[in-house]
């Protein structure tokens, strides 16, 4: 292959070097001494590992397995389908995440050997680890909806993972006719970002509002309550009585199939057909998530909330939306959060010492307009029983509130988003 | 001579023992959680402002963490500073206001 490949197998031998047995025993204390952690995934997680790590463990050789694929953020990418904000501007540039100590490898990662301790890139060459950190985000089931599929996707558009999806999915908005329908599918949780749809709906609302006033749009709901639902519902009844309204699954919002060659939508008792259905699909780990029983066959990882090292392989840590931290949903802040606490339990392993106490955080904003937004909050505990939420820190912004404090908490949202970005990836 | 350069790489190899067992600190592995929107190493994300250098961290943590959500702040964009600092220990509390008033101001 190219010149890229034989820098990449040089590092991969050296790394494979580890397993052989040495010659004399000053060299394998000193190879020994540089351990190697291999981390697949570059978003948020992912990359807040890598980075964290490599300053708290400053001998400790990095791999960061990134793919071939660009990155677009989740987070904002609602402000793009309503043409608020570029798509460009969502790209986060991750080759700036190589240093001294990260060798980024833009291959994707295959599958791994818990015991051998080898990750297997996409064309067959191995990295050794002492520690594997799995960071892949979601895989998307649009076939677990009856008449859905990947082939259906730009029919029934989702854009749950951002890129040029997104805009495919904005160009779509932009033509629905007025007086037209739109729906939005919300699948049974968990899934990625639980409050993501619902600010889609608001900001989709807000669009409709300005530019196709008599459409229509239906929320097409598996759960039956929801994140912040008390606010959402407040600010629909408030900005969009007659536009919007919400079935959940109790009121027939339980989508049941879909047809793609006519484009309806169908649940027990009504079939729809609307000028836009963004069907969001049914969600599990990424892929190489669920390798080596990982996943226990339940489509998200088992983990101890104190490392984040998986219950079926304790040499393998799964952080982010792969991995099971219930009460903590499944969002970029989350993600960074556990990074941490993976990278400092690593970093106090590797010198002898116990993980630290692991404090876990949680901000999640949601934007109702482009102007305003509303915040859930959440501190936790990692224990030998899972996550527990600390005692008073759950909660979300007031109920009732000026309009001035929902604008200033969306510019707290814009001020924590350019901060995740900063310290994920070095921006 | 000899004993002496010993004891002084012994010195220097428990120095750098003692320094890579603070890695990361209990005010640097929590300051993570205030970086997350506080931009990174705590220099500020306009609109949040910076941490580093500010000695007042100590006391406006404490306010939060004491204040009572049927009177104070709940009801403003401090909801989210008071829970936050109902989630730290005192100790915790400590460790956080000392990394960042050990850190230059931007």
């Amino acid at each position: 292959m190219t010149g890229r490949s034989t820098t990449l197998g040089r590092r991969q031998f050296l790394a494979g070097s580890l397993l052989l047995p040495m010659a004399f025993g000053s060299v394998r204390a000193s190879a020994k001494a540089a351990a190697h952690v291999v981390i697949v995934g570059g978003g948020f997680a992912g990359a807040t590992a890598a980075r964290h790590l490599a300053r708290w463990s400053p001998e400790t050789r990095i791999s960061l397995v990134l793919g071939r694929d660009r990155y677009w953020t989740c987070p904002f990418s609602n402000l793009a389908v309503i043409g608020e904000r570029s798509l460009s501007s969502l790209e986060v540039r991750r080759d700036r995440l190589a240093t001294d100590n990260i060798t980024v490898v833009p291959l994707a990662a295959r599958d791994f050997d818990p015991l051998r301790r080898t990750l297997r890139l996409e064309d067959d060459r191995q990295l050794t680890f002492d520690r594997l950190v799995l960071a892949p985000g979601i895989d998307v089931m649009p076939e677990a909806i009856e008449g859905h599929g990947p082939d259906a996707v730009d029919t029934f558009p989702h854009a749950w993972q951002a890129g040029p999806a997104t805009d495919h999915l904005a160009r779509r908005l932009r033509a629905v006719p007025d007086g037209g329908l739109v729906i939005l599918s919300v699948p049974e949780g968990p899934y990625r970002c639980p409050p993501g749809p619902y600010e889609r709906a608001s900001l989709m609302a807000w669009w409709l509002a300005r530019h196709r006033p008599r459409t229509k749009l239906i929320i097409l709901d598996a759960n039956t309550s929801f994140t912040k639902d008390n606010l959402f519902r407040a600010h629909w009844q408030d900005a969009h009585p007659q536009r919007l309204s919400w079935r959940g699954r109790d009121d027939d919002g339980q989508l049941r199939r879909v047809d793609a060659a006519r484009g309806s939508v169908h649940t027990d008792f009504e079939d729809y057909r609307p000028d836009l259905a963004c069907i969001i699909p049914p969600q599990r780990a990424g892929a190489i998530a669920r390798v080596a029983g990982l996943d226990g066959g339940r489509g998200w990882c088992s983990v101890d909330p104190r490392t984040f090292a998986s219950t079926v392989h304790p040499n393998v840590h799964v952080i982010g939306d792969a991995a099971i931290a219930n009460p903590m949903p499944k969002s970029a802040f989350a993600a960074a959060s556990q990074a941490r606490i993976c990278a400092a339990a690593i970093a106090a392993e590797f010198s002898g010492r116990r993980p630290p106490e692991a404090l876990l955080t949680n901000t999640c904003y949601s934007l109702l307009t482009p102007e305003t937004a509303i915040a859930v909050t959440g501190s936790y505990r990692g224990t030998s029983e899972g996550v527990e939420t600390l005692p008073g820190t759950a909660g979300t912004s007031p109920l009732e509130a000026p309009a001035s404090l929902r604008e200033a908490e969306a510019g707290h949202a814009r001020g924590w988003y350019a901060s995740a970005r900063a310290e994920a990836f070095g921006e | 001579m000899r004993t002496l350069s010993t004891l002084l790489l012994l010195a220097a190899a428990s120095a750098a023992a003692a320094a890579q067992a603070e890695s990361p600190s209990r005010g640097e592995f929590l300051a993570g959680a205030c970086n997350a929107c506080h931009g990174a190493e705590g220099r500020g994300s306009p609109p949040l402002p910076p941490l580093q250098g500010r000695d007042d961290l100590r006391q406006q943590l404490q306010a939060w963490k004491g204040s009572d959500e049927a009177t104070d702040g709940v009801r403003g964009t401090a909801h989210l500073m008071i829970r936050f600092a109902r989630g730290l220990s005192d100790a915790d509390i400590d460790a956080l206001a000392t990394f960042y008033a050990r850190q230059e101001a931007p």
